[in-house]
């Protein structure tokens, strides 16, 4: 019934002169809800082996849509997509592991039964089983808990077990959506680790993250989504240097009472690329390291606000978010250009076929 | 050489065994009932005339296969509530977007859960008999009878389960099963032998697949009426196994959206 894909290494697979070139071959990609909800819109994307892509950006921005679509879970309803050269579903999902959003345990069986279910659905060996069952319970720590029912282990129990799932069998491509959310240090390392381990050996991956120090850190590459669509694409230095900018905040104790002769005068700053100034908080995106405190505090005193800076930060991808107009994770607000407040451009996340379009730069 | 898809059928078995066995209440529960209806029907009902004469049965006695028919109609209409609990909380789909095939998991789960009603109909069986209810077993008989119950379980829990992977909750399949079984279980011969019926309660009762069951076990274990014929068999065959994949092609839908 079915092959035996344990026995077989993913490198192996992929080095294989049938293998094909992409882990992930997209082209005009486009998912539409019922009631007209555009998750994602004809995006084009691909993903060699050996490559780790991580993808970011707010909620509703189509991450986990294209995740599903990628594991065979969604259909799309416009454009192609080839996974490890076939369609999505039955033909590659012995070769595709997905770790979904949610931890999708059953809470009546152990640990230890769930880990041995999951193995022997994936059509593994059973002494390979046994060996990498043993592995993972080592390294997500989970060996204490192995005959504990999941409705009694703890969330980050459950959360490592979850992940652990995704690892059980030798996969040429990892769709995780935003597998370290619930992790502890300790067990996001073991994630690392593995899907690492994995990514060396030959297989593509695809990570959904809302840390970006963690995206920048452990990805080679990044995808910044937003409103269904792939904003920018790029290895995170490049990004940063394109699209970041340093980024200067200030905490208004009291407002100035011509907010928009600050805003005329901050803008008048050569180093000042974009400002946005709401009644508690003023947020200067900046050329260079842009002008020192003082000059700025001097402004400020003028215009008969007073203030508090708390961050003068540099290009990062958070910072590259903001350049892009895109609303961000963290609270902060895109700014596309001076002038222009924050959200004019509506949120990132899911809209109506028949809403507005994004005017964002690329 | 071992076959995957064997391996995914046991394992599941064992699993969805283990799940009821983690559940004792459920479980003790779903045998009070048939209890309770056999003490208190039994005895109410103890000098209803079910068939007079030399052949003479108790009424207790005519009621035990219907009892035992009941459990297996009740606990197969439940069978879907498990996938319900599944789909919520996302294990159902995660198993099916493993490799495994979904014939091989609702397999699995089917046959565990027409094994377990067989086995509770024995234990309903052995506690009528602890009641006071007689038996008079026409083994020659009894496998047919059985296998006419376990094919009438495997397709109504197919039933339930395609009806728990169509509502998608517990409040709503609750509706549609009471609204099924009540009807299903009075219009049949479970309770009263047909000649004891109203004419056109007669004909629903003879169209009634739980009335093929009961007086399938009644011919066996009492010897009254006539044994299971082959057509019958063969009827029931082709239902259980054309709901069993209408449920599968609703779940094959459930692996993609």
């Amino acid at each position: 019934m079915f092959q035996n894909k344990s026995s077989g290494s993913a490198p192996e697979s992929l080095a294989a002169p049938s293998a094909p070139p992409y882990a992930v071959d997209a082209k005009g990609l486009a998912k539409t809800f019922p009631g007209g909800i555009e998750a994602l819109e004809h995006m084009d994307l691909r993903l060699g082996p050996g490559e780790l892509a991580g993808i970011v950006g707010p909620n509703g921005s189509g991450k986990s849509t294209l995740l599903n679509l990628l594991a065979g879970a969604l259909v799309p309803t416009e454009g192609t997509v080839q996974v490890l050269g076939g369609v999505p579903g039955n033909a590659v999902r012995r070769r595709t592991a997905y770790i979904p959003q949610e931890p999708s345990l059953d809470p009546e069986m152990t640990v230890g039964e769930t880990l041995r279910l999951f193995a022997v659905l994936h059509g593994m060996d059973p002494a390979e089983a046994g060996k990498r069952i043993h592995s993972l319970l080592a390294h997500f720590d989970l060996e204490a808990v192995v005959s504990r029912r999941v409705s009694r282990c703890s969330g980050g129990m459950r959360q490592r077990l979850h992940v652990a799932l995704g690892f059980l069998p030798d996969s040429d491509l990892l769709l995780c959506d935003e597998p370290t959310q619930a992790l502890d240090p300790a067990g996001k390392e073991a994630f690392w680790q593995f899907l690492e381990s994995r990514v060396k050996r030959g297989a593509g991956a695809l990570v959904t993250l809302h840390d970006l120090h963690e995206a920048a850190e452990r990805c080679g590459r990044i995808l910044m989504m937003a409103r269904g669509r792939v904003r920018a694409d790029g290895p995170p230095q490049a990004l940063i240097d394109r699209h970041g900018a340093w980024v200067w905040k200030a905490v208004l104790f009291r407002p100035a009472p011509d907010a928009a002769g600050l805003r005329r005068e901050l803008e008048a700053v050569p180093e000042v690329s974009a400002v946005t100034l709401g009644h508690t908080a003023l947020t200067l995106r900046m050329a260079g390291a842009g002008p020192d405190d003082s000059v700025l505090n001097k402004i400020l005193e003028r215009q008969g606000a007073q203030a508090e800076v708390y961050e003068r930060r540099r290009p990062d991808l958070l910072s590259v978010f903001q350049g892009l107009g895109i609303p961000s994770v963290g609270g902060e607000t895109g700014e596309a250009g001076k002038g222009r407040r924050a959200g004019n451009g509506g949120g990132g996340g899911l809209r109506r076929r028949s809403g507005k379009k994004d005017s964002g730069n690329v | 050489m071992f076959d995957p898809g064997w391996r995914i059928f046991g394992t599941i078995c064992v699993h969805t065994w283990k799940k009821v066995a983690r559940r004792p209440i459920v479980l003790v529960f779903s045998l009070v009932q048939p209890l309770m209806w056999m003490i208190f029907f039994g005895f109410l009902f103890h000098r209803y005339p079910v068939q007079a004469g030399e052949d003479a049965v108790a009424y207790l006695d005519f009621l035990l296969p219907g009892v035992c028919v009941m459990t297996v109609l009740f606990g197969a209409s439940q069978s879907g509530t498990g996938l319900i609990r599944d789909l919520q909380t996302g294990f159902l789909k995660r198993m099916l977007l493993t490799p495994a095939s979904p014939a091989a998991l609702l397999a699995g789960k089917v046959s565990a859960d027409v094994v377990r009603l067989l086995a509770q109909g024995l234990v309903v069986a052995l506690m009528g008999l602890a009641l006071g209810a007689r038996l008079h077993p026409r083994f020659s008989a009894l496998a047919a009878a059985l296998v006419l119950t376990a094919l009438f379980a495997l397709g109504y829990a197919s039933l339930s389960c395609w009806i728990a992977l169509k509502t998608r909750s517990q409040e709503t399949m609750g509706v549609f099963i009471q609204a099924l079984n009540m009807p299903l279980f009075f219009t049949s011969t479970a309770l009263v032998p047909k000649r004891h019926m109203p004419v056109w309660l007669a004909g629903i009762a003879a169209a009634n697949p739980i009335s093929a069951v009961a007086d399938g076990l009644r011919f066996a274990l009492l010897r009254i009426g006539e044994g299971v014929p082959w057509i019958q068999l063969a009827a029931g065959g082709a239902c259980a196994f054309a709901l069993f994949a209408v449920c599968l092609a609703e779940l094959g839908k459930a692996r993609r959206l």
